[in-house]
């Protein structure tokens, strides 16, 4: 892989001949080149994210060659599912370097698409050089906090996303398999983030005293940063919804909303535990008659 | 260019050594990939799954497959064919091939070829009945191994007329012959009848090059040849590798930094020069051939793994290494450009593709074997049992649970944004501390109120649902496994899933 023929501007002055005489690999480097140009000047110049949550986003999608850092607090790993379902959208291939615990199947229900997201679950202590070859080839590589980031391995690892021209998302501590309070990539990177996302609310619907169950969860995510982020923008999400997938939240209709006020009137009865909820729970599991008995 | 193609038929079955009158059936990935002549009376065909072919076939002997074991053990062939020509080109293991010009006129006539060749190889490979070494002369390889098949030596005038009658699926492009087969091309003489020009813009220069091969003209690629400056990528082990695993794992980065310099000049490799050398200068040099036109990384590897492992296995006119190697060299000997594999000059994707491809093979190159993976959905009962993670480089061998089918006990969607697939301890109890227990109904002693993590802070539970019982394996005394799983909505906005089994919990995953 030629590393001059990325990154090169496009100086159109390449004349085609047939391609026996040019040949591919010149024809190759110029197709490269007005893709780069092209990115530059604006289309493709961001990833693509999910439609609920362009409004977090000055650009209306993560500019290629920054740094955004996924902060801690409940919600912080689905959040990052939908940044990594928003990449893949248009082909892009992304990168899991360091975050061992994540939630694959979860991944694919947000719409993550498995194959072309590669899982590096135990990268060592040679982090920096693996991250370093994944923004290289990949257009989105998401780090797990390492136990220990060092200054200049940040720079260096920012300094690769913006010349390569792809995302380097940090994940939060949580995702990381790290516990809560630890002082995670995002939070050691001090002044390499261009833009910052985080859950301010979260609050999980479904369950209730043993019935029902867990149907999703409503979150309020803000975003800040530096530069055109400067300003903060607030999207309200279903993170996830009921089926896994990320998206706004439904405005309810009048009719819902009548119903919601009739069944806060109630009060909420303790329900017995093999009473009818229960059942209609463990009938998700398909056991009802033959464990029950 | 005239080739001679020496074919061994059932390598897979031959290298395994059994008695000929064994019905056996090689398994690769539960589907048969070859047959002994006995299977085969029986009506064991290739392509069956390995169930049927059982179903066929009382007593079948079904081994797996083992690529390295056939390399190992067609060493010796291919060595023994160094005394008819030194540039012997192994494509697989059971199929190799050479140019006949030289060995021609030294022999006196291609038909004494033949016939020496098949004498050579009789040397090192016992005559077995059922199993067949045919040698075939004709002109360019694919000729050559179709006639191999039968032995026979064709003129370069009939070739066009030899090749007719074959499928269009011996071309060895599925696309292409899929795509000939909806448009009622079915042999290689129909597709030979159609316009050149027709061909070059439908089907572009790899449809072009299996139209000539088809015409029976010339069956080097477009743009093939050796190139001019020789494109070689070679490492030196300081301290020299004692073992062949070392050199193996050396060869990864030296095929990617040679597949490297060949993108570079828009090429790919079709021939590879595989060198070995030892500190007592023991120098093993074998060519190995792309089955479909190309070698990549994956394949590199794989040949120099059998190459070294052929070397230590010994054979008859190359003696073993006495010392450690010093030197592993891979060059590619024959190219064709790039072109001619790529899908399209505006492919963005298949470029992404490339590149990704290659940046996952340096990080094995930094890591090791299994430390690149990717997800594959399957079924299960817990989130860790439903993903499958496939490792880059490694074929995905073996059974797979279907996700579609229904497995009571398991947790209904959405699936958690964490799973921790070492489950970590944890306590749930009720308002008075006592652990909560799920007893063989499914009912729970107590309702969940405060759960610790790893006896961390006791944190309050808000809401719960389940029990979600699962009785797994209950037909099997020793591998019987009773679980319940709990979802608990914690007080700090997140979510868990834990299971208890035998009185113990433990945390499988979080909705965070």
């Amino acid at each position: 892989m030629d590393a001059g023929g990325r990154g090169r501007p496009c100086t159109g002055e390449h004349t085609f001949g047939t391609l026996g005489t040019v040949g591919m690999p010149a024809a190759r480097q110029v197709c490269e080149g007005w893709e780069r140009a092209a990115a530059v000047a604006g289309h493709g110049a961001v990833l693509t994210v999910l439609p609920a949550l362009r409004g977090l986003f000055p650009d209306g999608g993560m500019r290629r060659g920054s740094v955004v850092a996924v902060e801690g607090g409940a919600g912080s790993t689905s959040l990052l599912l939908a940044l990594l379902a928003g990449a893949g959208g248009d082909g892009a291939w992304a990168a899991a370097v360091g975050v061992p615990s994540l939630g694959l199947e979860a991944a694919a229900a947000a719409g993550v698409s498995l194959e072309r997201l590669l899982v590096i679950p135990r990268p060592g202590r040679v982090w920096p050089a693996v991250a370093a070859a994944m923004l290289d080839a990949l257009d989105m590589v998401v780090l797990g906090a390492p136990g220990e980031c060092r200054e200049p391995d940040e720079r260096r690892l920012a300094a690769r996303a913006r010349e390569r021209k792809a995302v380097l998302v940090l994940a939060s501590p949580r995702t990381s398999g790290m516990p809560e309070g630890a002082r995670g990539a995002g939070r050691a990177w001090r002044s390499g983030v261009d833009l910052r996302l985080g859950v301010d609310e979260s609050r999980w619907e479904g369950a209730g005293r043993g019935a029902g169950r867990l149907l999703g969860r409503r979150a309020a995510v803000r975003s800040w940063g530096r530069g055109a982020a400067a300003r903060e923008r607030r999207v309200d999400l279903l993170l996830p919804g009921a089926d896994g997938s990320i998206r706004a939240v439904p405005s309810p209709s009048p009719a819902e909303t009548g119903v919601q006020a009739a069944a806060l009137a109630t009060p909420a009865a303790l329900v017995p535990i093999l009473g009818t909820e229960a059942s209609e729970a463990s009938e998700a599991s398909g056991t009802s008659g033959a464990m029950a008995g | 260019m005239r080739t001679v193609v020496v074919w061994c038929s059932d390598w897979p079955v031959v290298s395994l050594g059994l008695s000929s009158g064994d019905p056996v059936a090689v398994v690769e990935a539960n589907v048969v990939a070859a047959t002994s002549p006995a299977a085969r009376s029986m009506g064991v065909a290739a392509g069956q799954r390995r169930r049927a072919a059982e179903a066929l076939c009382a007593g079948l002997l079904t081994p797996g497959r083992d690529r390295e074991r056939e390399a190992r053990a067609f060493e010796p062939v291919a060595a023994a064919l160094a005394q008819v020509t030194p540039l012997v080109e192994v494509v697989r293991p059971g199929l190799c091939a050479f140019g006949a010009r030289g060995p021609t006129r030294y022999f006196g006539g291609e038909q004494a070829l033949a016939g020496r060749v098949a004498e050579v190889v009789r040397e090192v490979l016992p005559e077995q009945p059922g199993y067949v070494v045919g040698v075939g002369v004709a002109e360019g390889y694919l000729a050559a191994a179709l006639a191999a098949r039968d032995g026979m030596v064709v003129p370069s005038s009939a070739t066009g007329a030899f090749l007719a009658p074959f499928p269009v699926s011996v071309l060895g492009q599925p696309e292409l012959g899929s795509l000939l087969g909806r448009l009622g091309v079915h042999t290689l003489g129909d597709f030979a009848r159609l316009p050149e020009t027709a061909v070059l813009s439908r089907f572009g220069t790899r449809g072009a090059w299996a139209h000539r091969l088809a015409r029976g003209e010339d069956g080097r690629p477009l743009a093939a040849g050796v190139p001019a400056e020789p494109i070689v990528s070679e490492v030196r082990f300081d301290p020299p590798a004692e073992r062949s695993d070392t050199a193996a794992f050396a060869a990864r980065s030296v095929a990617t930094e040679l597949v490297g310099k060949l993108d570079g000049a828009g090429m790919a490799c079709t021939r590879l020069r595989i060198e070995v050398e030892t500190e007592h200068g023991e120098l093993l040099v074998r060519l190995w051939r792309g089955e479909e036109q190309q070698l990549g990384v994956e394949q590199m590897v794989a040949r120099v793994r059998w190459q070294l492992d052929g070397w230590l296995a010994g054979s008859s006119t190359d003696p073993l290494p006495t010392a450690a190697i010093v030197r592993l060299s891979l060059g590619a000997d024959e190219t064709v450009a790039a072109g001619s594999r790529q899908m399209g000059l505006w492919g963005g994707r298949s470029d992404r593709d490339n590149r990704a491809s290659r940046g996952a093979d340096r990080v094995l190159g930094m890591l090791g074997d299994r430390s690149v993976f990717r997800g594959a959905l399957q079924g299960g009962r817990s989130p860790a049992e439903r993903v499958e993670l496939l490792a880059w480089g490694e074929q995905f061998d073996g059974e797979h649970r279907d996700a579609g089918l229904p497995w009571p006990g398991r947790v209904p969607p959405p699936a958690p944004g964490l799973v921790h697939f070492d489950p970590l301890p944890v306590e749930v109890c009720n308002q008075n501390g006592i652990l909560v227990a799920v007893d063989e109904r499914g009912q729970v002693s107590s309702e969940p109120r405060q759960l610790s993590i790893r006896r961390g802070e006791w944190t309050e539970v808000l809401s719960w649902a389940g029990p979600w019982p699962a009785d797994e394996r209950w037909w099997d005394p020793s591998g019987r496994c009773r679980r319940a799983r709990l979802q608990l909505v914690t007080a700090d906005g997140m979510a868990h899933l834990c299971s208890v089994r035998g009185g113990q919990w433990w945390l499988e995953a979080t909705y965070d």
